[in-house]
């Protein structure tokens, strides 16, 4: 029942992701790795991000203020997005982080949950307009 | 050691209301030389060291395979991550810098300590000193015992506030001198500027705020209580890798005046270019405090209403960074694309709006001939509009008795998972004997980048998912061939299509960049012309040996471990876990893998890594045949005090 409400959470956030790209494999991969373990309060929220629509002020209203950000433009910082990352302890009190990053236009284009081992796994993703510098 | 050093003329560069003060200002210099930051080349004395280039062949190395954090991909292990992987080098030491992304490194002899000042992106993160979220600026560590770095100071950024401007800010570039090795106008100037240290750095990175940045300069003398003493262009836009002699105080400050800076006596508005947004503002900050206006400067056609006629674009491409040394400036223009570097005779751009007969507005808005004037050559690059210049730094030598000067030139890698159409950005080696017709040396056809000085993208040292491409006509690369180029393909990692057949042991599938960034700009006698060392990104430190640089080989690397575990166990008080951001590229693909951005040394043969992932710092020595090369055995090299004296042989005055 878990998993499935989370696959609709999930699902909501691709279905506003329009002709984009997303990690259903690894939301997967994810649930498989935990044992269909009841998902955490933090990233039950970050589910709730309307990739490719969400703002800042979105993100945050949701998370709260970012443990800590990122925005790694070298001269040219309207080309690139930040990044916010947020930290949190799962049920049986290992860190974990959510990564949330934002497209240049200030629109959230992917959100990650990264373990403290092991592999990323991608909530939810925009295809980035990228950039080159 | 096999480099010896040509003593130059700091001063005779200088306009005259400095050059008349010479006579003082050298007797105040010797005076206090004893305090004085104790590295003598570039930039912070006027020697350069003269490399010895040979003809031997020597074997080329296959790099050995990065360790993995899953030797077998498999259900149970799938982190496509390398671990920590040492090819004639060792890690002495490592601080987390709380996690925020770094860009230049720069580490400074200061009396008898040696300190860290590491040049941080925008961003915020928690200062482990007081528990504070700050804005990203300036960490300073003392870096004296290597093996134990001490956290000392983090200079905020600014704006200084992570709730209006979370992702605001950040300082990337730094440079710090002794006030005992600035000249001064006089001897008050010198009796104050004595026994200080002082700290420049770019302030800002806009973010969507167009006319907020600056540069900074800073007291440091006591690095644990950095003081603000002055900002120099004041709104500023688009600031970035400045250079600062610390032997002359001329400072080359890289940015752009937009309509914010109007009112600025130093404003010089209608500069233009194609890609980064930047030209250079020329000061002179003896007394850092005061800095002296002395000209803006560029490609030719940068100027207001200039015209282009040279380089791949209208209008040029802005500069990235400048390094002077000697009577010198090279100049790297474009960063990752359409690259031209420059030659300039650094006496007449610092004199050719002072000289008779300069126009009116030369300092601010030159004529075609006065920007033309100083310069002596310049060249693109192989695979031309798809290489960019990053750095260009000189390397003087003699070869069979007769001078044979070089300079390295690298690109910058600028998407992640090695973005499909994009050439692998390198390194490539010239040479400037003649300035006015440089010919590009170390070619490697069957490499994308036409160099010897690459990495494959490969774990096993070959090339994976390559196609044909190429940049531009163009005939200024100095070689046949400018254009051709290998880019990558739309198959290059697991992510992308179609399906299997993919290797994923590879620098592309690391989430972030894979390519070359930057290479070490300071002139470290045992190194110089010896050594080649750059940061490559998800490739980590890279070191080539160019010895023969007709045949240069790549001699040792460094890649440090992603910090999964956090700040706390190997940074100091743990401001959290999790310190390795994470990056994402084909098709969503995020991990969080390590991202060596910039590399510099010490005088102590020291070499430090900054990390664009918010790894930290991690200070590496050679080993092996790597350290063999330098000149000394396999030993600790900070157990090494070169005395510098032992190269200033005397020379051309270059």
């Amino acid at each position: 029942m878990i998993a499935v409400s989370l696959f609709g959470l999930a699902a909501v956030s691709v279905a506003q992701d329009t002709a984009q790209n997303t990690d259903a494999d690894g939301l997967v991969t994810w649930l498989c790795a935990t044992g269909a373990v009841a998902p955490d309060q933090p990233t039950r929220q970050a589910l709730k991000i309307e990739v490719g629509r969400a703002t800042r002020e979105d993100v945050a209203g949701l998370l709260g203020k970012p443990w800590r950000t990122s925005n790694d433009a070298d001269c040219e910082a309207t080309q690139y997005g930040a990044v916010w990352e947020y930290l949190f302890n799962d049920a049986s009190g290992t860190p974990f982080r959510l990564h949330v990053a934002f497209d240049n236009d200030g629109k959230v284009s992917l959100v990650a949950r990264i373990p403290q081992h092991g592999r990323s796994v991608v909530l939810a993703y925009a295809a980035d307009k990228g950039h080159q510098h | 050691m096999g480099a010896h050093s040509r003593p130059c003329q700091p001063f005779r560069s200088l306009p005259i209301r400095w050059a008349i003060t010479t006579t003082a200002v050298v007797a105040l210099v010797s005076l206090f030389r004893a305090n004085a930051v104790a590295q003598d080349y570039p930039p912070y004395g006027p020697n350069v060291p003269t490399a010895h280039f040979d003809h031997a062949h020597r074997a080329h190395l296959i790099p050995p395979r990065p360790n993995l954090k899953c030797p077998v991909l498999s259900p149970s292990c799938d982190d496509v991550r390398t671990a920590q992987s040492e090819w004639n080098t060792a890690l002495l030491g490592y601080d987390s810098l709380d996690g925020r992304s770094t860009y230049q490194p720069l580490v400074v002899r200061q009396g008898d300590r040696y300190i860290a000042y590491m040049a941080h992106h925008a961003g915020c993160a928690i200062n482990r000193l007081n528990g504070q979220t700050e804005v990203n600026g300036t960490s300073i560590i003392d870096v004296t015992d290597p093996r134990h770095p001490i956290y000392l100071h983090h200079i905020v950024g600014f704006p200084a506030d992570c709730n209006g401007s979370l992702d605001a800010a950040g300082n990337q570039m730094v440079h710090v001198c002794g006030g005992d090795s600035l000249p001064s106008n006089s001897r008050a100037e010198a009796i104050r500027k004595h026994g200080r240290y002082y700290m420049l750095r770019s302030n800002g990175n806009s973010s969507g705020q167009p006319g907020t940045e600056s540069h900074q300069v800073f007291d440091v003398t006591d690095p644990s209580n950095p003081v603000l003493l002055t900002t120099i262009a004041a709104n500023e836009t688009n600031t970035h890798k400045n250079w600062w002699e610390c032997y002359s105080g001329i400072a080359l400050l890289v940015g752009n005046d937009g309509t914010a800076s109007a009112g600025r006596p130093d404003s010089a508005q209608g500069w233009q270019q194609s890609g980064s947004n930047q030209h250079v503002k020329i000061y002179n900050l003896h007394d850092p405090a005061n800095p002296e206006y002395i000209r803006d400067f560029g490609m030719v056609g940068q100027q207001p209403g200039g015209v282009t006629v040279e380089g791949l674009v209208t209008p040029p491409t802005g500069i990235h960074g400048p390094i002077s040394a000697g009577n010198r400036i090279y100049a790297a223009y474009g960063v990752g694309a359409n690259g031209v570097v420059q030659i300039l005779d650094r006496s007449k751009v610092l004199n050719g709006c002072t000289k008779p007969g300069a126009s009116a507005n030369c300092a601010k808005s030159p004529t075609q001939a006065e920007m033309l004037a100083p310069q002596l050559g310049w060249f693109t690059l192989p695979g031309t509009s798809l290489q960019g210049g990053h750095t260009a730094f000189p390397i003087f030598g003699e070869e069979d008795g007769k001078p044979r000067n070089l300079v390295l030139v690298t690109s910058e890698e600028g998407g992640n998972e090695c973005t499909a159409g994009s050439a692998p950005h390198a390194i490539w080696l010239y040479d400037v004997t003649n300035e006015a017709n440089p010919k590009y040396i170390a070619e490697d056809p069957n490499d994308p980048a036409r160099t010897k000085m690459d990495v494959p993208d490969g774990f096993d040292n070959t090339w994976v998912g390559i196609v044909p491409g190429s940049g531009v006509a163009d005939t200024h690369c100095g070689t046949t061939n400018c254009a051709q180029s290998g880019v990558y393909g739309p198959s290059v990692t697991p992510q992308d299509p179609p399906a299997g057949n993919k290797n994923p042991n590879s620098f592309c599938n690391q989430g972030a960049r894979f390519g070359v960034h930057s290479s070490i700009e300071l002139f470290y006698p045992p190194y110089y012309g010896k050594l080649a060392i750059a940061a490559w990104f998800t490739g980590g430190l890279r070191v080539f040996d160019i010895r023969n640089p007709d045949d240069p080989r790549p001699i040792a690397y460094f890649i440090p471990d992603p910090n999964d575990t956090g700040c706390g166990a190997q940074g100091g008080p743990s401001p959290g876990p999790g310190c390795t951001f994470g990056n994402t590229g084909r098709d969503g693909h995020t991990v969080n893998a390590i991202h060596t951005n910039n590399v510099e040394v010490d005088d102590r043969g020291l070499i430090y890594i900054a990390d664009r992932a918010g790894t930290g710092m991690h200070i590496i020595k050679l080993t092996g045949e790597a350290a063999d090369v330098a000149g000394g055995d396999d030993h600790d090299q900070d157990d090494h005090d070169h005395d510098h004296d032992d190269h200033d042989h005397g020379g051309d005055g270059r």
